[in-house]
């Protein structure tokens, strides 16, 4: 019987972003609203420019415990009168921090959004930081952590961070020290000089009309004060220059495989070859058709998926591909790597490679953002990182623009194997002999501490 | 039965937000009803939904005799070296 095959539509896929109206408060407070009543329901993303970046060393982690006891009690409220308030009004209510900023998000129905804002505005304007609240969060996170420190990714990722950026903040981990040391006083000193309007953006979308938007904000947080001690915010440098190709190995006995990551040092989210770089990221690494997983998985039967992808920051980023392969075959797959990084600097791609790589892009984002919360998302990463007023409108044009000619250009600008930093996380005892065949490798414990072998 | 109506609603909105989701629910009414315009009459269902009808369904199928309790009972803890491992 011949094969049937479905039809492939050629049809451009187009995205029009819903576009937001904007107006500041006079504390500062940016809001923005993108009115899309397509369900009864309401979504809010307050953001603030504050990053785990922004925390002392020694109280790193201090960002997530803020975050976690943020709604754990109010003046006016105990945790549990909290929680049952979110659940009678079917809605939700969370803060999470990042490198670059902390945010407080929400999403409650059309009809219970006013007493929504409400317990935001208590969550956010009036938190106690409870003692006990604080140390039952400081035990989940050291178990949180625990699991982490089982798991090859976090132990290769935190490596390869250090490899990165050195002694730039983007490069700290929080640790069981670092956890201990954080104190309710931390917080509160975190949150004064840090949760305040000034230079926060408040982001409302879905059912909202924008002046219904205009009224419950002024209602919730137009009162609210503060502006932080400009002076005592930290100064931070750039990261340092970047290394010479390392290869670094985390030693994990027993590791019934190895991880591979393999990073190099980008620029920030908001330059101008972030496009050019999604597509060449897309060709190399970015899924099942991608040549890693082609060559590592399909071709040579190394791994089970090899993959790469763009991480990038307010102040610098950076590209990884990674693997978990046999130990036995660390060094050959390791050598793929590199061979098909620098393949995509040596060799303009064919233009149907090209082109299967621009359709997934462009056809992926719409069904990425079809909903409420991830248009928002869109508009805060706009404000958030300083991207033009009209970024997402030209958005998927930049990507179609992309030629081959560029996508070689952007390899070798970008993609040099010469300052690729390799960590490697593994059973030193079965692949250390057979990576030092590579040159010399430097070897830590799941702690991160070298060890001498 | 606020909450429970204000949680059900959130739930059903939220189901109802992306296009493949939607797809896949109009497809399981068709095949369990025949009938895939009764996802949109979940919510008028929903709202129909009082105090004693919980109470009525509670008492017909969370019964003793309608029970499976199952107890795992761990043999010991594991040895952990100072490596977590």
């Amino acid at each position: 019987m011949p094969e049937q095959k479905a039809p492939i539509s050629d049809q451009v896929i187009e995205f029009a972003f819903p576009g937001a109206e904007g107006f500041e408060l006079s504390n500062g407070l940016v809001v923005r609203v993108v009115h899309q009543p397509v369900l009864p329901k309401v979504i809010f993303r307050l953001g603030f420019p504050f990053g785990d970046k922004l925390v002392p060393a020694q109280l790193a982690g201090a960002g997530d415990l803020l975050a976690a006891t943020l709604k754990k009690g109010t003046a006016g409220r105990s945790y549990e009168e909290i929680i049952e308030s979110i659940e009678r009004l079917g809605g939700q209510l969370d803060a999470a921090s990042s490198p670059d900023f902390f945010f407080v998000s929400g999403e409650f129905l059309t009809h219970t959004i006013e007493d929504g804002l409400s317990l935001a505005r208590e969550v956010v304007q009036d938190p106690v930081f409870p003692e006990e609240e604080l140390a039952k969060e400081k035990q989940v996170q050291l178990a949180k952590l625990q699991n982490q420190k089982s798991t090859p990714a976090y132990l290769a990722t935190r490596r390869l961070y250090r490899m990165l950026f050195g002694e730039h903040p983007y490069a700290v981990f929080k640790d069981e020290n670092t956890l201990m040391q954080v104190q309710r006083q931390d917080l509160k000193t975190l949150y004064e000089q840090y949760v305040h309007p000034r230079g926060a953006v408040l982001l409302l979308g879905g059912d909202v009309a924008p002046a219904r938007a205009q009224y419950l904000v002024q209602a919730y947080f137009g009162n609210w004060t503060g502006s932080g001690n400009e002076a005592e915010r930290p100064k931070l440098l750039p990261p340092a220059s970047e290394q010479p190709q390392r290869i670094h190995l985390v030693h994990r006995p027993r590791a019934a495989q190895t991880t591979l990551y393999l990073g190099v040092r980008l620029f920030p989210r908001n330059y101008p070859d972030y496009e050019k770089m999604e597509v060449t990221n897309q060709i190399l690494g970015g899924g099942a058709s991608g040549r890693l997983f082609m060559n590592l998985r399909e071709e040579k039967g190394y791994t089970y998926g090899a993959y790469s992808q763009l991480h990038l920051y307010q102040e610098a980023g950076f590209w990884v591909a990674h693997a978990d392969v046999r130990p036995e075959v660390t060094v050959p797959a390791l050598e793929t790597f590199l061979q098909e990084i620098e393949a995509m600097g040596s060799e303009e791609v064919e233009e149907q490679e090209l082109q299967t790589a621009k359709r997934y892009l462009t056809g992926v984002f719409p069904l990425q953002n079809e909903t409420v919360s991830s248009v928002a998302r869109l508009a805060l990463e706009q404000l958030f990182f300083g991207l033009p007023e009209d970024y997402w409108d030209h958005y998927l044009e930049r990507i179609r623009r992309v030629t081959a000619r560029q996508v070689l250009e952007t390899a070798r600008r970008y993609l040099r194997v010469e300052h690729l930093q390799i960590a490697v996380v593994g059973d030193a005892d079965k692949i250390l002999g057979q990576l030092e065949t590579l040159g010399s490798v430097q070897v830590f414990d799941v702690d991160d501490r070298p060890l001498q072998r | 039965m606020m909450r429970l109506h204000n949680q059900s609603l959130a739930e059903y909105y939220g189901k109802l937000e992306r296009c493949f989701q939607k797809a896949d629910l109009l497809c399981m009414y068709q095949m369990y009803t025949g009938r895939p315009e009764d996802l949109f009459d979940e919510i008028s269902q929903l709202e129909e939904v009082g105090a004693a009808d919980v109470q009525a369904t509670a008492e017909q199928f969370l019964r003793t005799t309608n029970r499976t309790v199952i107890e795992i009972v761990p043999a010991s803890r594991p040895e952990v070296n100072a490596n977590g491992h």
